[in-house]
């Protein structure tokens, strides 16, 4: 072994063995003394990039939320400007635009809103006609009973819908709507949600006959919904 | 059976219908997600992750990057979904609009936790092999142990080194070769107008490494750092 034949490579050059150019290669490998100088520079290379690698980068989460548009304006503008001169990110970007074509997601097609035929359904009055809900001479009672309220027609189109409204027999403190829906030859396959907003708060099942009813209820406004493909008899601002 | 159960399961068939491309309505998945992740019931949690296990499984294997990874698909999933629920917030989940941009995000958070895993290994990043330098020097029993900081320390660190990088084409090759890991080839390739050629780019690194090493300050916090190894 001859090492010393030709003179020992620069640093520079120790560097460039080291990422891979073979020109002092046959020096090198068999030089104990560049050997470890290259260990040196590759201690060095390696802990500035395991401690400072990508440390200037959004996370890849932030860069998914960026490319899906969920980000406030001020994070837009930065990282766009960002990946504008980042080969990484902009790698990593290109990869997700990529496994996003790969794994390919349905249409969820027109909505069912757009499809759908609404009915609001509209206030006929009490069973029992002249009641004209909690008045002056009630408030006694209706503390007493809970503030039931009597039960209430509705019309929809062709269809009508008795609501009732009392206090859970089970949940204390805690209301349950019993309704009826009528002039329906199925109506089965109706099903009753209550929403708040566009939150849907709970659903249940219209029986054959057109029964259904939800318990455990808030003291609150709903809107009330009777559901089937195609068609939706809507009820707003139902008060229980 | 529950409301979140009766949930679960209408969620169930609209997943089903929504993969097989039936046009319809997704609101009792957007619901189970909304008690899941906005009003955080675990059971809602719970149901959620077990409808759609398998779907991320397949979205993980599916990854460009998994394979690189060494890692079983299972862990990702997991992480994808403990990154969904750290995530998602109750003002993000509010902009989704239906169950296809839930199902976006959840492929987002399969991609950002295999990328951060191959972030933590430099080496492994996209496109770049370990080197035959690295097996001759083993060989040799030359070993390089690398220290890794916390985040506090490695802060410090670029603080520091940051005032002594002395122009632009130091702080430019500093930059890409320790914070994005590219090879002095790759750098002349992409900005070769900027540099005679490659070697140029090899006796700046030399210079810059010098100075650091020369560097009481970055000598010292390197010792008074040690002990501290994580990893
Ligand atoms: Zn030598
Ligand atoms: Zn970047």
């Amino acid at each position: 072994m001859t090492p010393s034949i030709s003179p020992h490579p620069t640093d520079a050059e120790l560097l460039a063995w080291l990422n891979g150019d073979a020109t002092h290669s046959a020096h090198i490998t068999h030089c104990p003394a560049c050997l470890a100088r290259v260990g040196v520079l590759s201690n060095e290379e390696q802990f500035l990039q395991a401690n400072l690698y990508r440390a200037d980068c959004p996370s890849a989460h932030e860069l998914g939320e960026y490319e899906l548009k969920l980000l406030p304006a001020f994070r837009i503008n930065a990282i766009a400007a960002h990946v504008a001169h980042c080969p990484r990110c902009s790698q990593e970007l290109a990869l997700l635009r990529t496994f996003f074509t790969a794994s390919p997601l349905p249409e969820t097609g027109p909505s069912a809103a757009e499809q759908i035929r609404v009915i609001i359904a509209r206030l006929l009055g009490d069973v029992r006609a002249g009641w004209q809900g909690p008045g002056a001479m009630q408030p006694v009672m209706a503390a007493m009973r809970g503030e039931e309220h009597k039960p209430q027609i509705y019309e929809a189109g062709d269809y009508q819908l008795t609501i009732e409204v009392l206090d859970d027999p089970i949940n204390p403190g805690r209301r349950a709507l019993f309704g009826l829906l009528i002039g329906e030859e199925a109506p089965a396959l109706f099903e009753i949600q209550l929403w708040q907003g566009d939150h849907l708060v709970t659903y249940a099942p219209v029986d054959e006959y057109g029964n259904f009813s939800i318990s455990d209820l808030m003291n609150e406004s709903y809107d009330l919904k009777l559901i089937k493909p195609e068609l939706e008899i809507r009820l707003e601002a139902l008060r229980l | 059976m529950t409301s979140l159960q009766a949930l679960a399961q209408q969620c169930a068939q609209e997943t089903h219908r929504f993969f097989q491309r039936q046009a319809q309505n997704t609101r009792y998945c957007l619901e189970l997600f909304h008690r899941a992740i906005v009003a955080k019931q675990e059971e809602a949690w719970e149901l959620v992750y077990q409808q759609y296990e398998p779907q991320v499984t397949k979205w993980v294997l599916r990854h460009p990057s998994f394979p690189s990874t060494g890692e079983t698909a299972d862990y990702f999933v997991n992480l994808a979904f403990l990154r969904l629920w750290t995530a998602i917030t109750p003002a993000k989940f509010a902009e989704f609009n239906d169950i296809k941009e839930v199902m976006r995000y959840l492929q987002l958070c399969v991609h950002s936790v295999i990328i951060d895993h191959l972030r933590a290994r430099p080496s492994a990043t996209i496109g770049f092999e370990e080197h035959e330098a690295q097996r001759i020097l083993s060989e040799h029993g030359i070993r390089i142990d690398v220290k890794v900081l916390n985040k506090v320390q490695q802060e410090k660190l670029w603080e520091i080194i940051k005032t002594r990088l002395q122009n632009d084409k130091e702080r430019f090759i500093f930059d890409c070769c320790y914070k994005l890991d590219m090879k002095p080839g790759e750098i002349f390739q992409q900005c070769g107008d900027q540099f005679r050629d490659v070697r140029e780019i090899y006796r700046i690194k030399e210079n810059i490494l010098a100075r650091l090493r020369r560097d009481k300050e970055i000598q010292a916090f390197l010792q008074q750092n040690a002990g501290k190894q994580q990893a």
